[in-house]
């Protein structure tokens, strides 16, 4: 994950429910993804709260 | 996947919450010295003038171990997201009660210079900003701790309250040096401690701005009229 914020311009974020896999759940500048991301659950996984 | 699994949080949690305890001792102690610099003004005790001025140096060691503290917690821990937010906000906010402590450390030194000279007249308004800026302090840290964006906007109103007294003091003490000359020194001291008491509540509203950061990823000023005016009149 740390890789992925230090040469990326652009993050999406992909989860999987019971319906389908890789449903985009929040895609935004990286910088944003991993200071201020909108989505809780985005929030949950970069800060290491699961996966 | 199961987001019950256990996570690698357990050590960042417990380093955060040692921040933020640190954070609320110093928190105690700045309070402790706005408190006691305005008792030693009103009884004139230069004994306890002193040792707030002698205790400022506690207050400056325990703002370094505090970054310190978040310095290796980013380190190693690589915080992101609300995490880093936080971190970043303790920081900042450890930074302005160090420099709350200096300004009540300034009114203690005020206390060791006036001497024996009598106080110009009676504290009336100066407590009351003092008591203010102490609410401001305990309830913007409770804010960070309770992550009470809410909370924090409503204690930045609280420094327009400080800032009208601070005016009222300005006010009053002006006049009394119009009328007699001789009193300016007297009521230089009062001013210079009043001063100190509305910057402390500039920084106070600092830290209601780095709470509303922290819960809401918005860096902006709270209360965005220019507030170093009051530096000039």
């Amino acid at each position: 994950m740390q890789q992925a914020a230090r040469v990326s311009d652009f993050t999406a974020m992909m989860m999987m429910d019971e319906n389908r896999a890789g449903g985009m759940i929040e895609f935004e500048a990286t910088e944003a993804i991993f200071t201020r991301p909108k989505n809780p659950r985005t929030e949950d996984y970069v800060t290491g709260r699961f996966g | 996947m199961s987001e019950k699994r256990p996570t690698t949080r357990s050590s960042l949690d417990r380093e955060l919450r040692a921040i933020e305890d640190d954070m609320l001792r110093m928190g105690e102690m700045v309070d402790e010295a706005i408190q006691g610099s305005l008792r030693a003004l009103a009884e004139r005790d230069r004994g306890l003038a002193q040792q707030i001025v002698d205790g400022d140096a506690r207050v400056n060691k325990l703002r370094f171990d505090i970054e310190e503290a978040c310095l290796a917690l980013m380190a190693t821990q690589q915080p992101a997201a609300g995490d880093l937010r936080t971190v970043v906000a303790a920081m900042n906010v450890v930074g302005d009660l160090e420099r709350m402590a200096d300004h009540a450390a300034g009114n203690a030194r005020i206390v060791l210079r006036m001497g024996d000279e009598p106080l110009l007249k009676p504290l009336i308004d100066i407590p009351r900003m003092a008591d203010v800026c102490r609410s401001m302090i305990r309830d913007s840290l409770q804010a960070f701790v309770r992550r009470d964006g809410e909370r924090a906007r409503q204690i930045a109103a609280m420094d327009d309250q400080i800032d009208g007294l601070y005016q009222q003091v300005f006010r009053e003490l002006l006049s009394f040096m119009v009328e007699d000359p001789h009193t300016t020194s007297r009521a230089l001291f009062l001013l210079f401690a009043a001063h100190n008491l509305e910057r402390i509540g500039d920084r106070a509203t600092n830290i209601a701005e780095r709470v509303l950061f922290m819960t809401s990823g918005v860096m902006r000023e709270l209360n965005p009229e220019p507030r170093e005016s009051h530096d000039l009149q």
